[in-house]
């Protein structure tokens, strides 16, 4: 049931999806579908006072200087490890006439409310390691994401609060594949060329009494050329 | 909720001729296929149950009456099973079969029927699969393990349950028409099942096995021996539709059965009306919702060289064509 639940979050975070693309140093923040249905958009328009953060880092997640430049999209110009963006939407809250991004003490008739936080972490190189490099929610790969082929299975290992996560759905491109081992394992496939995005959410309680929670994502994004 | 974040059902296909062999199955709405006759390489998610009910309806082609008074009509091969997924990798089924086999006699101017449970059987499965090594099956696979190699190893052993002095019209001896085989018989089988990467609605499975029968002593004081049984099956299954949403999926299977009967014995002597070669072609579908799977498909010989084939009515081989239902529910 449990499971059944954070299916359900992870289909309502996956309503849009947080990522960056590469174009030489120029690291670009895009938020919309990633890999967009028929009819869908493929971004949509965010304001710059919703991302958190934007930065720089080395291998071990140390933060390295770069260029931030502000006009949409955000853009970040460096030598890059790897790049990683704090993205957050707000506050939402289902009410009878319909979804709004507002926290619940702001609406008529509240009836479920979270706060949205979303993490975005490109690779662009990677030091193989077995710890997270945070004490938040994170996805790291077992194998440098740069030997990758396509067809070839790839293993992560998602952390929360510096401990393995275990059974997380977990979606890749657009399709949840399965969830985390007791390990927080989980294989994943190559499918096609071009940008992977893997994501896991997890649910927070909230302690500003605006929302019933948090639903924390994060984004893995590697880029498999061969 | 064990093996993949969507629940996978698993389902178990059991042929049951003459003789009969297990098959296993597993699928979920984006998982491999299942076939229906053959065996795919699935075992039950741990701590799962699965319940099974087949029917493989057998209408037999039939011959001038005055050549041949006494000919099969048509029989119903009836299995009901339970399952149980002990690990990851180890599945443990016990069958109980009922079978209803009708002849007609004297010219077809007479009927006789014999009916009842036959021998129950247990199987253990042992799965395992190709995943950068051999490896015992995980207690947990995403769907993107699902589209390595995976294989089992069966086995299984029968008990004699089921009557095989039950006398057949007027109380001949008629081996064929009785509910057991006397004796324990046993079965070993191996699986592999790949589910294509670049087409992943499509399933490849292959499934051998043999099935070894002992002489039993008869109470008329006739010993018998049925024919040693080797089977080769392919199959395809196709996903042609899905709906994530209701959790429903229909999927088209195509197989091909080889089989192989050695010939029966009659009091230490072979008989050359028994025994041969058979090649079935297998079209049906299977349909999923939640966690029920409803099968059904038409079986027919392709090919046969079977030994004194004229004398062989009644035998493999010999059928118009077989109707195979099934259904199972995992829990």
């Amino acid at each position: 049931m449990l499971l059944l639940l954070l299916i359900l979050l992870l289909y309502t975070a996956q309503a849009h999806e947080l990522w960056i693309e590469k174009e030489g140093n120029l690291f670009i923040l895009l938020y919309g579908h990633i890999k967009p249905n028929r009819g869908e958009e493929a971004t949509v328009r965010y304001l710059p006072e919703q991302v958190l953060s934007f930065e720089c880092l080395d291998a071990e997640g140390n933060r390295l200087k770069a260029e931030l430049i502000k006009s949409y999209p955000l853009k970040l110009r460096g030598s890059c490890h790897m790049v990683q963006a704090v993205f957050s939407s707000g506050y939402w809250t289902k009410t009878p006439d319909g979804l709004k991004n507002l926290p619940k003490d702001q609406v008529k008739n509240p009836i479920e409310s979270w706060y949205s936080v979303e993490i975005a972490r490109r690779i662009n190189a990677w030091k193989p390691r077995r710890e997270p490099l945070s004490n938040d929610l994170e996805i790291i790969p077992v194998e440098s994401p740069s030997s990758l082929r396509v067809g070839e299975k790839f293993t992560v290992i998602a952390y929360y609060k510096g401990k393995p996560l275990r059974d997380a759905p977990v979606y890749h491109n657009r399709r949840i594949v399965g969830s985390t081992d007791e390990e927080g394992r989980i294989n994943l496939r190559v499918r096609e060329k071009g940008i992977q995005l893997v994501g896991v959410t997890v649910r927070e309680k909230d302690s500003t009494g605006k929302a019933d929670y948090v639903l924390k994502t994060f984004y893995l994004i590697f880029e498999v050329e061969r | 909720m064990r093996r993949l974040t969507f629940a996978l059902l698993t389902l178990s296909g059991l042929t049951f001729a003459h003789h009969g062999v297990a098959s296993l199955g597993a699928v979920g709405l984006e998982g491999p296929g299942a076939p229906l006759e053959s065996s795919s390489s699935a075992t039950l998610p741990e701590g799962s149950w699965l319940f099974y009910t087949k029917l493989d309806s057998v209408k037999w082609k039939k011959y001038s009456f005055s050549e041949f008074p006494d000919q099969k009509d048509r029989s119903d091969f009836w299995m009901f099973g339970v399952g149980y997924g002990f690990k990851p990798w180890l599945s443990l089924y016990l069958f109980v079969p009922y079978n209803v086999k009708k002849e007609l006699r004297d010219g077809g101017e007479k009927s006789f029927t014999s009916r009842g449970f036959a021998d129950v059987s247990l199987m253990a499965v042992l799965g395992f699969k190709y995943d950068r090594g051999l490896r015992l099956l995980p207690k947990k696979e995403s769907l993107e393990d699902m589209m390595d190699w995976h294989f089992t190893l069966y086995g299984g052993i029968s008990l004699p349950t089921g009557n095989a002095n039950k006398k057949g019209y007027q109380g001949e001896f008629a081996p064929d028409m009785a509910l057991g085989f006397g004796k324990p018989t046993l079965t070993a089988g191996f699986t592999a099942t790949k589910q294509f990467v670049n087409l992943p609605e499509l399933t490849f499975t292959l499934d051998t096995s043999y099935l070894k029968f002992f002489e039993h002593k008869y109470n008329t004081g006739d010993k018998y021996k049925f024919g040693d049984e080797v089977r080769v099956n392919t199959a395809l299954s196709y996903r042609v539709f899905k709906d994530v949403q209701r959790s429903l999926r229909f999927d088209l299977l195509t197989e091909l059965n080889y089989l192989h009967l050695q010939k029966d014995k009659e009091n230490g002597l072979k008989l050359n009306d028994s025994g041969g070669d058979i090649l079935y072609g297998v079209l049906g579908g299977r349909m999923y919702y939640k966690r029920a799977s409803l099968g059904a498909g038409v079986k027919f010989p392709l090919w046969k060289d079977l030994n004194q084939q004229s004398q062989q009515q009644g035998a493999e081989g010999k059928e118009k064509y077989r109707l195979i239902m099934t259904f199972s529910l995992m829990f």
